[in-house]
């Protein structure tokens, strides 16, 4: 026996054993009296109100009762989520916000990138510019600076003094041949010529 | 329970919308949900039960029950639309008049009978507004709704131990009240 047993044998309706729970049953008799039962006397606004949008569901077109099988599987929305809102949903790894800043540095660098490349950001006109007259300065000074190497070449080929090593090497490097004529070196030139013949 | 076994078919019949179905539904619950949402000192406690079962009208598709289960369902809506209304009104800061005021100001019947009646409702109130909140919910859906410990727990989202926690402590504090003599008329 609880101590909510009374209580529970008043709400049932059943007599009460106790004077204690008399006088519970009459306050709970009392809280009915209090707060009767009756019909709310918008009774027919509210029913109104209650089958028009009633009605308006089961017009609509979306079944109150669903089907309990699935085994047809449940049908697309037409409407859904943006797709570029469904991508970013897909992929776990742009919901943070540090990867979204990092993705856009890397498509602002690999853009500028692309731009540097192709010679379009501006400022850009003034290194075209330099370049063009170092080209010129190539050309006028006949560029002793371009040309040092190959006269090492050159002189390493007179250093050697040996005909035929010399005639060897040469026979696949054309371009040091040419270039041992502009060394004026006769004898190295003959022993290419050669070699060529060889 | 008027509806009995009668309450699946009547169901499904409102889930299409039949006026016929929804008026059995409204008779057999409304006047209870009425007498709860004034005696939980709602604003307007027609508009609640007008709001609730509106709410039901919307929610019916995924309602899975019997009858019981569908009446505890319309508690839990109407008590939702009751603690609206009254953080509405905590914000508000102005407590509009009842409209169960306005209906018991015009006489009803002999002057005597309406006196007692008012009296007893008085201290009615007087008790109820000593319990706590939740003891008086978990009483007044008891009492008022015949709402089962585990229905109330549905209603009130606690667990069943709770409820019969609150009911106790509850019922004692009533006890307590009546052996003082404060509802002794």
């Amino acid at each position: 026996m609880g101590p909510d047993d009374g209580f529970e044998r008043l709400l049932r309706g059943e007599t009460p054993k106790t004077p204690e729970e008399r006088a519970l049953g009459l306050f709970l008799h009392d809280v009915g009296g209090a707060f009767p039962a009756g019909i709310p006397p918008a009774e027919e606004a509210h029913l109104a109100a209650i089958v028009h949008a009633a009605q308006l569901l089961a017009d609509k077109g979306e079944p109150a009762v669903r089907s309990a099988s699935k085994a047809d599987g449940r049908a697309r929305h037409a409407s859904g989520l943006p797709k570029r809102r469904r991508v970013m949903m897909k992929v776990p790894l742009m919901r943070s916000l540090a990867a979204k800043v990092v993705a856009g540095l890397v498509v602002l660098m690999s853009m500028f990138g692309g731009l540097a490349l192709a010679g379009a950001l501006p400022g850009q006109g003034s290194d075209d510019d330099a370049t063009d007259v170092v080209e010129i300065q190539d050309v006028s000074d006949e560029s002793p600076e371009t040309e040092a190497p190959e006269t090492e070449d050159a002189d390493d080929q007179g250093e050697n003094e040996d005909a035929e090593d010399q005639g060897d090497d040469d026979q696949g490097e054309n371009e040091d041949a040419d270039d041992q004529g502009e060394n004026e070196d006769a004898d190295d030139q003959g022993d290419d010529d050669q070699g060529e013949e060889d | 329970m008027a509806l009995g076994e009668s309450f699946t078919g009547v169901l499904e019949a409102a889930r299409v919308g039949a006026e016929w179905a929804w008026r059995a539904l409204y008779a057999d619950t409304a006047p209870d949900l009425l007498r709860y949402a004034r005696a939980s000192r709602a604003p307007d406690p027609e508009d609640v039960v007008g709001e609730t079962f509106l709410r039901a009208v919307g929610g019916l598709g995924s309602f899975e029950g019997d009858e019981r289960g569908f009446r505890a369902w319309l508690f839990t809506l109407a008590r939702n639309r009751i603690v609206d209304e009254h953080r509405k009104l905590v914000r508000r800061r102005t407590e509009p008049l009842p409209v169960e005021f306005l209906a018991e100001v015009g006489p009803h019947a002999d002057a005597e009978t309406e006196a007692m009646r008012a009296l007893v409702k008085d201290h009615v109130r007087s008790v109820l507004d000593r319990l706590t909140p939740d003891q008086r919910d978990v009483l007044l859906l008891r009492i008022l709704g015949g709402l089962t410990i585990e229905e109330v727990a549905t209603v009130v989202r606690k667990k069943p131990g709770a409820v019969k926690a609150l009911q106790a402590r509850g019922t004692a504090a009533i006890r307590n009240e009546i052996e003082l003599g404060a509802v002794t008329l």
